[in-house]
């Protein structure tokens, strides 16, 4: 523009403006044309969009009253209220009106045209049969078998017109989606490329305007030939220039050009307009802001656009403004977009009522679908059958419906006509024949929940039973899932309290409390016996788990605290001991398990309790006791050496002294000296006996090493080994059978038979030669006298019996106690403890050994050794 | 027959079974010659000189200080070059366990002090005229076992 | 010793193969005969001269002998007690004794009389011969208790005792332990042996 400015501040002669018109002419016939063709493309995808809107909607509207249609003539069959199928013949014509408007609609689309030919073929269909309905009572349609035929025919002409709806929606919504983007493009596309062209057309034009202006008569040809342009153009171009106040504020515009000549929608002309004020001529532009427009494109010297209505005698319209300062002055070109403004607000109040059809078609389908789930009852007509007097004696069966066969096993066609006295004889006594007497008396409808056993099983129904003629429908839903899913949550409720119930008990036995800790929330729960392991009442305490950790010590609890918190991070359980103070003050021991789950995204801790002071206390006191017993063995062994060797040694040394001495000096000693010295060796010899003896019976549980496999012929055989000579020396004859093996320590059985073989053949009859007989059999032990108190199932039993001079049954006891002697001392030789050795050793194998006798008869010694 | 006595090594550390030992061996005069020695450790520094005489018989007391015959019995039979030696055990102790314990760890003999001066006499000349036969007849040594 | 013999390069070396007792009768042999003395060998190799050999006879055979390293003595008790020894080991170790009685048995397998063997035997060796034989029996005992093949009753019966009672009665007496202990601390022997 500056540019141009500058060129015609030049004086070069007419010709080079000639020129520049002349492009300027070419450049606007082009734009011209171009514009034109872009406001007709606009024009144009506007008018399809909304038509396409438009048959959207109006198909829309035609299937919904099919819909409708249906949905009354079917609300009709359930109820028999023939209100429903007034509004039927109102549909019809509604529809043939839509009809008709698609038509027109889809003027050019052929292919929708077909899709539209076939509706009413099938609307015609659904008509007659909804129609044929009106002509039947309701009894009839009910007592009709072709009921559910009529239904699925209805049904089927309704799919079809629902398919074809689909289609057609289909096919609009696609034609839809183009011609909007189209719309879109050509709106966005259109008011801007006017914009630039007008502008740069203006530009042209009010360059050499001014200089033809300022050259009129020269240029007097030009100047009309330019006029006619721009009267010709559909924008308002004005030129204004300011009026200014004496502060050189500008006031009001003068108008320099205006090509409004006679524009109807603007009312005004222009040939009265030049030179004269802006608001007198364009009051309606006189708006603030437009009066700002201008000034603020004079003063900022910027081109500015503004958009917006204006009431011109009354009228609303949409202008908009594009201002450019040029000169001294401001140019305006002004567009007039009421139309595109009033197309776009059709296409928003088009879409509000789309969306409402569909929000009601929704609705017709939902209900629709309801209707035909509907057809899931059972539907059954029973009709009063009367006496004489009136009285309703019993019901046929009129209509039932095909569900029916499912619970009876029989089809409805096999029921219908029968009385119910015959088919369903317990509905006599179930209550439901005086609810049917209470309907058909009062006419008021009546819901029922039942249970009826039935052929093809057992039953619940939720009835709703209606008064239709003399008689009543019933309207059955199975409801038996439902209610067994009840009882069942009502049965596992019961048991979970009854479980509850047990472990509430269990826990107080037991000792034990159990909680639950919801990590996220802090919510704790205690079990009743929880709280009593506190010292408390159930619930006498709010429960949480900083309330827990006060029973503890300070120390204690953070330990706890910080175990736990370790333990959730890694998702382990974990076990703990503590002490707490319960609310008496007493010091108890309690344990804990604790683990974490993870429930429905949330975290719990949940952990069991028990009160272990008692166990903790038993411990202490085994511990103690443990302690006690360790010194007591350790002084035993000390005890053993010392007997063993300490003690032995001098007294093997005294021995062997006394062996000296007799050698080599008792023929010295006098007589008396001599007895002396033989009573001292006795005495030492006895010394050292019972020494030896004492030392096996204290070494029978030291040496108790783990029990091995013990071959009891090979204990025997070493024995009789070790007896040999005496066997031979007294004919002793001993039998000895296959014995099984045993578990044990060798050492100690074979001190144990080799100590009862001794006893045998110490104590025999004299001048009789021993008899020992071993004999064994295993034992289950429950057949073993319960007060041995045996641990283990089975049992070997020995017997060692022998023909010596045995002793008084009372003395059984007696003879296996310590240093006990039931002879005198130098009757037999022995030192009364090989009996003792062999309790012990018995009882170390967690055995059990008697003796039974008779003076002069023998003895049986019996032995009980764990087998398996 | 051997014209040399036959060497034989008594270790105790009770000054008078010592004493009891030496009178008994040379009463029964057998051709011996006796060397004495307080514990296992004495006995063991003695085996261990270069040029040591190696005993035909050794009698090991189980019960004594610095080093027991238990201790000794299981040195000797770790050492390869003194695997032939014949060991008698003489100890007080007359339990089964010990006996056995000490035979499975390689003794010969094992002898229960007696408490007798005659029965002493009797032990030692049996023992080592056992030993001689089995010198003599180049016995079995592993199968010697004699227990009085 | 010192006159440096040169060594031989190609000096050829050779190893001596001779049977003693061959070589010995030999030279004994040839020498007896240049001194006239009529002899032979007995079937325990011992030289038998029918003559009385005076000790100055002894003497002068034994120079002669000395060049050869050998030398002659009369037979001793000794040799006897090692005769009866040897002659009891290959009875017991035959497994026939069931079939011999040991005193005729070892008279005839010496030349002499059993009673002057058995006083010879217990002045030399401070014990009996019978006593000798069930030192001798209870050792083959042993071995086969250790080889674990036979029963104590078929080692009883193989070694001519009246029962296993006798056998473990005789056992138990010259070894102080039981045939059972016997095997049991052998065997422990044994394992711990292997542990090591």
């Amino acid at each position: 523009m500056a540019n141009l400015g500058n060129v015609g501040k030049t004086k070069t002669g007419i010709l080079p403006y000639v020129l520049l018109l002349l492009v300027a002419v070419i450049v606007l016939f082009y734009i011209s044309y171009a514009s034109f063709q872009q406001n007709s493309a606009l024009r144009k995808s506007t008018e399809l969009v909304s038509r396409t809107q438009n048959t959207i909607s109006e198909i829309n509207l035609l299937f919904a009253n099919y819909t409708s249609t249906q949905a009354a003539g079917v609300q009709y069959l359930i109820t028999g209220d023939s209100t429903y199928l007034a509004p039927i013949k109102d549909y019809i014509s509604e529809s043939n009106l839509n009809l008709n408007k698609l038509k027109l609609l889809m003027g050019d689309n052929k292919e929708q045209l077909s899709r539209l030919k076939k509706v009413p073929l099938f609307s015609e269909q659904l008509f007659e049969q909804l129609q044929s309905i009106e002509e039947e009572t309701a009894r009839n349609i009910l007592q009709s078998k072709a009921l559910s035929e009529k239904i699925h025919r209805i049904e089927r002409v309704r799919d079809s017109l629902e398919a074809i709806q689909k289609a057609m929606i289909g096919a609009e919504r696609a034609m839809l989606k183009t011609r909007r983007s189209q719309y879109e493009s050509h709106v966005v596309l259109t008011p801007t490329h006017i914009l630039y062209s007008a502008l740069f057309a203006l530009g042209i034009l009010m360059f050499a305007f001014t200089k033809i202006n300022s050259d009129r008569k020269q240029m007097d040809t030009t100047g009309g030939f330019l006029r006619n342009i721009l009267d010709n153009t559909d924008n308002i171009i004005n030129f204004y220039e300011p009026i200014r106040d004496k502060a050189q504020r500008i006031v009001d515009f003068k108008i320099g050009y205006t090509n409004a000549k006679d524009r109807q929608d603007l009312k005004v002309a222009h040939k009265e307009a030049i030179g004269k004020k802006f608001s007198d001529v364009f009051p309606f532009l006189a708006k603030k802001e437009h009066v700002d427009l201008l000034r603020t494109a004079i003063e900022e010297k910027r081109t500015l656009t503004l958009e917006t209505d204006y009431f011109v005698e009354g009228e609303r319209i949409w202008l908009h403004t594009t201002a450019s300062p040029l000169n001294n002055g401001v140019a305006t070109t002004v567009r007039n977009t009421t139309t595109e403004r009033i197309a776009e607000r059709k296409l928003l109040d088009l879409n509000t009522q789309l969306e409402a059809q569909n929000k009601e078609l929704a609705q017709t389908s939902g209900f629709l679908t309801n209707l035909v789930s509907s057809f899931q009852y059972i539907i059954s007509y029973f009709e009063a059958v009367r006496n004489d007097q009136g009285q309703i004696i019993d019901f046929k069966i009129a209509y039932t419906n095909e569900k029916i066969i499912e619970l009876m096993g029989r089809p409805s066609t096999e029921l219908q006509g029968k009385l119910i006295s015959e088919v369903y004889p317990f509905l006599l006594k179930n209550g439901d024949w005086d609810v049917y007497n209470k309907v058909i008396e009062t006419g008021e409808p009546i819901e029922v929940e039942r249970e009826y056993h039935l052929p093809k099983g057992h039953f619940i129904f939720c009835n709703e039973i209606v008064k239709l003629d003399d008689g009543v429908t019933i309207l059955s839903q199975d409801i038996t899932l439902r209610k067994e899913a009840e009882k069942e949550l009502q049965r596992s409720k019961d048991a979970l309290k009854v479980q509850n119930t047990i472990l509430n008990n269990a826990e107080r036995i037991a000792g034990i409390g159990s909680f639950n800790l919801d990590i996220d929330s802090g919510e704790m729960e205690y079990s009743d016996n929880a709280y009593r392991l506190f010292g408390y009442k159930p619930g006498e305490f709010e429960p949480s788990f900083d309330r827990f950790l006060s029973f503890l010590k300070p120390s204690e609890a953070k330990r706890l605290k910080d175990m736990d918190v370790e333990a959730l991070k890694q998702k382990k359980q974990v076990k703990s001991k503590y002490k707490i103070k319960t609310k008496e003050g007493k010091m108890r021991y309690m344990a804990s398990m604790v683990h974490f789950i993870e429930k429905d995204g949330r975290s719990y801790m949940v952990g069991v309790i028990r009160d272990i002071t008692d166990k903790t206390k038993n411990e202490q006191n085994l511990k103690l006791k443990n302690r006690a017993l360790k010194r007591t063995n350790a002084e035993l062994e000390s005890f053993n050496r010392v007997a063993s060797h300490d003690l032995q040694e001098p007294l093997r040394k005294i021995q062997m002294f006394i062996s000296r001495l007799s050698e080599f000096d008792r023929n010295n000693l006098s007589d008396k000296g001599q007895r002396y010295l033989a009573k001292i060796e006795d005495s030492a010899n006895r010394m050292q006996l019972l020494i030896r003896n004492l030392l096996s019976y204290s070494r029978i549980s030291e040496e108790l090493s783990a029990p091995i496999k013990v071959n009891l012929n090979h204990v025997f055989q070493k024995v009789l080994d070790d007896y040999s000579e005496r066997i031979q020396e007294t004919g002793a004859e001993i039998t000895v059978p296959d014995l099984p093996a045993v578990h044990g320590t060798d050492f100690q059985l074979e001190q144990l038979f080799s100590n009862l073989i001794s006893n045998s053949l110490k104590y025999k009859k004299p001048d009789v030669a021993p008899q020992i007989q071993v004999t064994y059999e295993i034992v289950e032990a429950k057949k073993i006298d319960p007060d041995l108190n045996l641990p283990k199932s089975r049992y070997l039993r020995l017997s060692v019996k022998d023909n010596g001079i045995g002793f008084e049954q009372q003395q059984s006891q007696k003879i296996f106690k310590l240093f006990e002697r039931l002879h005198e001392k130098h009757a037999y030789t022995g030192t009364g403890l090989g009996l003792a050795i062999c309790k012990k050793i018995v009882e170390n194998h967690r055995g059990h050994i008697s003796a039974q006798s008779h003076p002069g008869q023998g003895t049986t010694f019996e032995i009980l050794l764990p087998f398996s | 027959m051997s014209t040399k006595p036959m060497k034989v090594v008594l270790v105790d550390d009770d000054e008078d079974d010592r004493m009891f030992f030496s009178d008994a061996l040379q009463e029964i005069e057998l051709d011996t010659d006796l060397q004495e020695f307080n514990n296992g450790q004495e006995l063991l520094n003695f085996l261990n000189r270069p040029e040591a005489e190696l005993p035909q018989l050794i009698f090991l007391d189980l019960n004594m200080p610095v080093m027991d015959g238990f201790e000794c019995l299981k040195n000797i039979r770790s050492n390869p070059e003194l695997e032939n030696l014949v060991v008698a055990i003489y100890s007080t102790s007359s339990s089964e366990r010990d006996i056995e314990e000490t035979f499975v760890n390689g003794a010969n003999i094992y002898i229960n002090k007696p408490n007798k001066f005659e029965e002493l006499k009797k032990t030692i000349a049996q023992v080592v005229k056992r030993n001689w036969q089995y010198e003599e007849n180049e016995m079995d040594k592993a199968n010697f076992l004699f227990r009085i | 010793m010192g006159t440096g013999l040169l060594p031989v390069p190609y000096a050829m070396k050779f190893r001596l193969d001779y049977i003693p007792k061959q070589v010995c009768q030999k030279v004994v042999s040839e020498r007896l005969k240049e001194m006239r003395i009529a002899f032979s060998f007995n079937a325990l190799g011992h030289l038998v001269v029918e003559t009385e050999v005076s000790p100055a006879l002894l003497t002068e055979i034994n120079k002669a002998l000395a060049p050869y390293g050998i030398s002659l003595s009369e037979t001793g008790k000794n040799d006897i007690v090692n005769d009866i020894k040897k002659a009891v080991e290959e009875l017991v170790y035959s497994g026939d004794m069931r079939k011999f009685t040991t005193s005729v048995y070892l008279s005839k397998k010496l030349g002499y009389s059993y009673s002057y063997l058995s006083n010879l035997f217990s002045e030399e060796t401070y014990t009996s011969i019978e006593n000798f034989i069930i030192l001798r029996k209870i050792e083959y005992a042993k071995r086969l208790i250790i080889a674990g093949d036979m029963s104590l009753t078929e080692i009883a019966f193989k070694l001519d005792y009246s029962s296993v009672a006798h056998l473990s009665g005789q056992f138990k007496k010259v070894t102080g332990l039981t045939p059972t202990a016997f095997l049991r601390i052998l065997e422990k022997r044994n394992l711990k042996t292997k542990n090591l």
